[in-house]
């Protein structure tokens, strides 16, 4: 494995609603391995910064290449390239229709990535390791907010992603299944899995992340390591933010 | 289910209590006109030259005429009620009407009222285009030939008491079609549905006046008849003061004054003899025989099982049509391509704007006023089911938008970030989780259209509800609209079990 090889890389990317400029001409790289954590205030543009690298929010600036394919290109299938980057929201967004296991399974399957068998076989290999495969036909109505969301990272991982974006993953839960979703994402970096997470977690960010971006106005901050970050803070507007949520 | 199941049952029997109440005919009639202020005439507003109205708005005619002076020399206020011609039964029993005065046929319904003698003596005659090369009764021979609802004409032509010769007539028709007032006839007759119409001369004499010389009358008639003042039955003492007062007019020559004023002298008969007097006819009402109510029942229940077909069918293929119909507007509705929308938007608003009857007129019409298309008779039909499936599927739309709505933006991104399509996404995702948010509105819009299949009358369409309103007619009782209320009940109930199941088995998640 490569250490330097760039998965993802922004060019000068820009994105406004309406008058509202929310990015303003960000260049960041996302290399493999890397785990990065998005700290920042609220409306600071951290989520639209996430959501404009699978094209969840069309950017209106600059260049997004994802593994070399730049999505702003519109004759690039984007369904392609978001094959390879897996993502998790806030709010789960399982479908309520579908089992647990449908849920997992049925999109390798409708997007022909695996066969049927296949792609159970992953899905119980994924069911187990989130501890969950007793709920493999339950509905998602029956399952723990906690539980929801090691559902949606299993989902997002049964495609194989070079990539998993975390949008807040833990902000909708409470304070008790925290920790479940925390730690299975732990697992995860040190699986050495690529990830990107948009977070309020500042412990998780400290003791996880390799590398932490703190966003401010639309702009980057600060970018560091954990270490440089947190301790020696040399942005006004980062030390300012860290007084209050450390 | 139970508990459902006693609910059903208390319904059931409460309308038959009304049933057999209805069954009864209620004797509750005024026996002194001493007392009386005003005279209420109940009329078809549609039926020139006895009773309509006129360019200025008014309700007059022959027999307005006539009531109006026979009220002057009563001192009684005269009130003219336009009625449904269906409903004259149940207005005069209510006592809503006094009476029935309107080119009121009396041969066939002798025993159902109490009459005046004969004052008018009408003919059945037919009508067809100038232009039709029908010249003779013969030339009907496997032609479309129309007359109104509950008619003298379907009498004469289709009823019991029709001579042999009538029925023989009406074999020959390819087909003997109904329609509700005059004015559709003469449409249908302009736009090619139908060759010919038969109606009162009188009437006949009138519209051919009217309309020009388009329209022709056949020089040999149908079947003689006579009109009379037609009251609640057992209700002479109004009739005897009505006929009176008639008898007075004839004396001083009001009567043919105002005869001549609506070109009726040839046909007035009132005091001639050899027409049907009020005696006579009181006899003939005496001597009927009570059929028993079960027996009543079950007859009229066998007559309207015949529409019971039709009405389901419009219903279910209604359905078919429009449901994915709907599914198609309302993605139409929500096209990202500007006029694609505005022109969903505005054809929903006209959909859901303007009365379902007045869009199967347009539908069933609209080919022939519009582009000259002359109409088969098969396409009366067709018309139905073309307005229904084009109305059902504009509310289907809106409710499908409700529900397309309703669904979690989430959800669509999640299915984006897997790398669905936006067809993947609608038909895996979206479409599952509207069909349930959309089952409690679809369930109320399709127990709708069940009734809303009485509207098919419009279009001479029989379905059950226009079947009910012709046996109701000629059997002068209301008891087959409360038989056909029974049905629609019965057909609504078991809809609503059906969609009920449908969301329990949707209900395995939330």
């Amino acid at each position: 494995m490569k250490d330097n090889e760039i998965l993802i890389e922004t060019k000068e990317l820009c994105k406004s609603f309406g008058d509202h400029e929310v990015l303003k001409n960000l260049n960041i790289t996302v290399s493999k391995g890397e785990v990065i954590a998005i700290i920042g205030p609220s409306g600071c543009g951290k989520s639209t910064f996430l959501r404009s690298i699978n094209k969840l929010e069309t950017p209106t600036g600059g260049k997004v290449l994802v593994d070399g394919t730049d999505i702003t290109d519109k004759s690039v299938n984007i369904n392609k390239v978001r094959e390879k980057i897996g993502m998790v929201f806030q709010q789960f967004n399982l479908f309520p229709n579908m089992t647990i296991k449908n849920n997992i399974m049925l999109a390798p399957i409708q997007l022909k990535k695996m066969s049927k068998e296949e792609a159970s076989n992953k899905a119980d290999e994924l069911l187990k390791r989130i501890g969950l495969e007793d709920k493999a036909q339950s509905y998602p109505s029956k399952l723990s907010g906690g539980q929801k969301q090691r559902v949606a990272i299993a989902r997002a991982l049964a495609m194989n992603p070079a990539v998993m974006l975390f949008d807040e993953p833990t902000s909708a839960l409470d304070p008790e299944m925290v920790g479940e979703v925390l730690s299975l994402m732990k697992e995860l970096a040190l699986d050495g899995m690529t990830m990107v997470v948009v977070t309020h977690e500042m412990g998780f960010a400290k003791e996880v992340a390799t590398r932490v971006l703190f966003m401010n106005d639309g702009e980057i901050g600060e970018d560091g390591t954990p270490t440089e970050v947190f301790d020696n803070p040399k942005n006004p507007r980062l030390k300012e933010f860290l007084s209050k949520v450390l | 289910m139970k508990k459902k199941t006693i609910i059903f049952m208390l319904i059931m029997s409460l309308m038959a209590g009304m049933l057999v109440a209805c069954g009864k005919s209620s004797d509750d009639v005024v026996n002194t006109e001493a007392g009386r202020t005003t005279l209420i005439v109940g009329f078809d507003a549609e039926f020139k030259p006895y009773g309509y109205k006129d360019e200025n708005g008014e309700y007059v005619g022959f027999d307005l005429d006539l009531a109006e002076e026979v009220c002057e020399r009563n001192g009684w206020n005269l009130v003219k009620q336009p009625i449904d011609w269906a409903s004259k039964d149940m207005e005069l029993n209510s006592n809503s009407i006094d009476c029935i005065w309107n080119g009121f046929t009396l041969n066939g319904r002798e025993t159902d009222y109490t009459w005046t003698d004969a004052y008018v003596d009408n003919s059945q005659v037919v009508v067809v285009k100038s232009n039709s090369g029908i010249r003779e009764l013969t030339d009907l021979a496997d032609k479309n030939v129309i007359v109104q609802a509950d008619s003298s004409a379907l009498a004469a032509l289709a009823g019991e008491d029709a001579s042999e010769d009538n029925k023989a007539l009406r074999s020959t028709f390819k087909e003997l079609q109904q329609v509700g007032d005059y004015n559709s006839a003469f449409m249908n007759l302009e736009a090619g549905a139908a060759d010919a119409i038969c109606m009162d001369i009188g009437v006949a004499k009138y519209e051919i006046e009217a309309r020009g010389n388009d329209f022709m009358m056949l020089p040999d008639t149908i079947s003689s008849e006579e009109y009379g003042v037609g009251f609640k039955l057992g209700n002479t003492s109004l009739r005897d003061a009505v006929l009176e007062t008639l008898y007075e007019m004839v004396e001083d020559g009001t009567y043919a004054q105002i005869s001549d004023k609506w070109d009726l002298s040839d046909f007035a008969c009132l005091g001639n003899e050899g027409t049907s007097t009020a005696k006579e006819l009181d006899a003939m009402a005496a001597t009927t025989k009570d059929e028993s109510f079960l027996e009543k029942f079950a007859d009229i229940a066998g007559q309207l099982l015949s529409g019971v077909g039709a009405s389901l069918l419009i219903f279910i293929l209604t359905l078919c049509f429009s449901l994915p119909l709907g599914l198609l507007i309302c993605a139409g509705r929500r096209s990202k391509i500007k006029p694609v929308a505005w022109l969903v938007k505005f054809y929903i608003s006209i959909m859901r704007g303007t009365p379902l009857m007045l869009q199967l007129l347009v539908v069933f019409f609209g080919p022939f006023y519009v582009f000259g298309w002359s109409l088969s008779t098969s396409y009366r039909f067709y018309a139905v089911i073309i307005g229904f499936t084009l109305n059902y599927a504009a509310y289907f739309a809106e409710i499908y938008r409700s529900g397309v709505e309703a669904v979690p933006v989430g959800q669509h991104e999640a299915a984006q970030v897997l790398g669905y399509t936006k067809i993947q996404t609608f038909w895996k995702v979206t479409f599952p989780q509207m069909v349930k948010h959309v089952m409690p509105p679809v369930t109320n819009e399709v127990i709708t259209l069940v009734k809303d299949t009485s509207l098919a009358f419009v279009l001479a369409y029989t379905e059950m509800f226009t079947l009910a309103k012709q046996v109701a007619a000629s059997q002068a009782s209301i008891m087959p609209l409360f038989i056909a209320g029974l049905f629609y009940y019965i057909f609504n109930y078991v809809v609503a079990f059906i969609m009920e199941r449908i969301e329990k088995k949707l209900a395995y998640y939330k």
